[in-house]
């Protein structure tokens, strides 16, 4: 069967590989960002704060639990008196330390936050997701300081930083970027089935902050990203929302930005105007989707795994036709066993590999034969993902028992009160030997 | 140590006497301060036994005047903050800033620190208090009450050990670090 240019998946890789689309967000706010004039009273910073996290008053009251947006308005105004408690919940409300937010230490420059996010976002609530997405950058970046504190405080923090890569990111191909891939898999040690061992080794070896928090079913955000070598290292948030067989995909398009940082944040320095995207990010965007495929379905790999299961070719030259040689369940199959993946990463990735065509994997991604299996295999599991690691956990209970800081600030780290921590830390009751035990585990992790 | 007058308590050994059932007995023998931050915002309620919270209401107790509140200002805080060693101003929590800001402005020699806060005794050698930290070990023993098996943030021996970390600070005259907050490996 012949196939046009068109049909025929070109070189280096088509379109995303999950599916669907995702428009970048570009970069809501970038390194050095600060107010023309430094804040020199309580009120100026709250305001300086909340309009760094775009936030309303009336919404930092209510997470504040100052009542009314006219209680914030006084504050910032310096007509209304602070007490100490309200003063601790406007800290917490605007992720800021206490210490930032009474002017005894200066803020640092913020990091950038790159979005991944569907375009099933209408325009009519760009604000809204901004707002959204506010709250979200601020919460990973303290979620992350912290955790680079508890590394600190436990003496853990890794001995290496993840790859930073050159890249010219307004000449990005899809074959450069699957090549990156490869070279990222081999210098990471991510092994033939890479999803396995991606969010551990990113974790323990490298330090990437891996966090989850609920971003909605609908798409208005995939993932976050966020890197800052002096600060915390990198730091991802993925979407709690987001179905388990397509997390390691998730990690590894954001790991695509982390290794290719420096190069992304220079150009769209200088090239974003006025917070606007530059023509080259959805290009970037689409490579990043086939970095992921790449990284996670190794091309050597995918081939002897067709080869194993399809039917033997019936005449010389049809070998690459897995189309016909294979069972719509096959690919569901493959994806789930070989690769811990969705169907439809695998299906990109054989167009990728010119195994399929675009019609043919069109075709493929809607035969029942093929969802149902897919939906057979797909994790029975409907618990949401923990928003802090296990390590982040470990440490925090080494940093209790060490006396590195007191419950209270580390119920806040955790973002739990500090009642249900200290009944988290002091479970074991008066069972020396368990403590002793989880004492014992906790210095492990921090080793 | 004498038996202290008048009790300064952190969010941390409340819990704990809560837990003890001695949090009444403490509050008729002694006279209680509670910060607002901790009055407020932190000690809220109690896990008693695994699934059975118990509702803490410290704002009833200081309306019914069994314990009295402290509310510190953002300046008696930023006082705090500066004398903080800054070596470890990164791990100052809001209520043990405040519970210093009332030893500095009102702390007097019979006045315990009940913390469990290991940073917060180490500021109260910077803070020239550091007579004042108690742990809940010493005033149980003291009060004729002594518990065993206390966890270790509870014991003599932990407010000891914090007190000479603070000392080593003071003597180190550790400087404030010009990349607070940033990573520094070891």
């Amino acid at each position: 069967m012949a196939k046009s240019n068109q049909d025929r998946g070109h070189q280096g890789g088509p379109l995303p590989v999950d599916g669907t689309f995702h428009n970048p967000a570009g970069v809501a706010s970038r390194a050095g960002d600060t107010l023309a004039a430094e804040p020199t009273t309580l009120g100026e910073r709250v305001r300086m704060f909340r309009a760094q996290l775009r936030m309303e008053q009336a919404r930092l009251a209510e997470l504040a639990g100052l009542g009314t947006k006219q209680a914030v308005s006084s504050i910032e105004r310096g007509i209304r008196e602070v007490k100490a408690f309200e003063l601790a919940r406007l800290a917490a409300a605007l992720r800021v330390p206490m210490d930032v937010l009474l002017g005894v230490t200066p803020a640092a420059p913020v990091a950038p936050v790159l979005w991944r996010r569907k375009a099933t976002i209408g325009t009519d609530d760009a604000a809204g997701v901004a707002v959204r997405r506010g709250e979200h950058e601020a919460q990973l970046r303290e979620r992350a300081r912290n955790y680079a504190l508890l590394e600190e405080w436990c003496d853990a923090v890794p001995a290496d930083d993840l790859p930073d890569y050159k890249v010219d990111v307004r000449q990005l191909s899809y074959a450069k970027a699957s090549a990156l891939a490869e070279n990222v898999r081999e210098q990471l040690g991510l092994g033939s089935r890479p999803a396995d061992s991606l969010e551990g080794t990113l974790s323990g070896r490298f330090g990437v902050k891996i966090f989850f928090a609920p971003l909605g079913h609908d798409g208005e955000a995939s993932a976050a990203c966020v890197r800052d070598d002096d600060e915390f290292g990198c730091a991802v948030l993925l979407n709690s929302d987001e179905a388990p067989v397509r997390r390691a995909f998730s990690l590894a398009h954001e790991l695509f930005h982390l290794v290719t940082w420096s190069s992304v944040s220079a150009a769209l320095l200088e090239d974003a105007v006025d917070g606007a995207e530059p023509s080259w990010y959805a290009t970037m965007e689409r490579c990043a989707q086939s970095f992921s495929a790449a990284l996670l379905i190794p091309a050597g790999r995918v081939m002897a795994e067709l080869e194993r299961r399809a039917t033997p070719a019936a005449a010389a030259g049809d070998a690459a036709r897995y189309a016909d040689r294979l069972q719509p369940s096959d690919y569901a199959f493959i994806a789930h066993d070989g690769f811990k993946v969705s169907a439809d990463a695998l299906l990109w990735r054989l167009v990728n590999l010119n195994v399929l065509t675009h019609s043919e994997r069109s075709a493929l991604a809607a035969h029942p034969e093929l969802r149902m299996s897919a939906r057979s295999f797909a994790p029975r599991d409907d618990t949401q993902p923990q928003a802090f690691p296990t390590r982040f956990w470990d440490l925090l209970l080494l940093a209790y028992q060490r006396g590195e800081a007191g419950l209270s600030r580390l119920a806040a780290m955790a973002e739990m009160p500090a009642p249900e921590l200290y009944h988290q830390l002091t479970a074991g009751g008066d069972d020396a030997e368990f403590e002793a035990s989880i004492h014992e585990s906790a210095e492990a992790a921090a080793v | 140590m004498s038996l202290p007058k008048l009790l300064l308590f952190d969010t941390g050994c409340i819990l704990a006497v809560m837990k003890l059932g001695l949090w009444q007995e403490l509050c008729a023998r002694f006279c209680v301060v509670v910060p607002s931050t901790v009055v407020h915002n932190e000690a809220r309620y109690v896990n008693m036994v695994p699934g059975n919270i118990t509702p803490i209401d410290l704002a009833k107790d200081v309306a019914a005047g069994t314990i009295t509140e402290f509310t510190a200002t953002p300046a008696e805080l930023t006082h705090v903050l500066s004398a903080w060693p800054a070596a470890i101003r990164d791990r100052a929590d809001p209520g043990e800033l405040e519970a210093l800001a009332y030893l500095r402005a009102h702390g007097t020699t019979t006045t315990a620190f009940l913390t469990a806060d290991g940073p917060a005794i180490q500021a109260t050698v910077a803070l020239s208090c550091d007579g004042q930290p108690m742990s809940l070990e010493e005033l149980l023993e003291l009060a004729g009450c002594p518990k065993d098996n206390l966890e270790w943030p509870l014991t003599r021996r932990f407010v000891e050990e914090h007190r000479a970390k603070g000392v080593a600070h003071l003597l180190n005259h550790v400087a404030p670090d010009p990349k607070r907050g940033r990573r520094r490996r070891s």
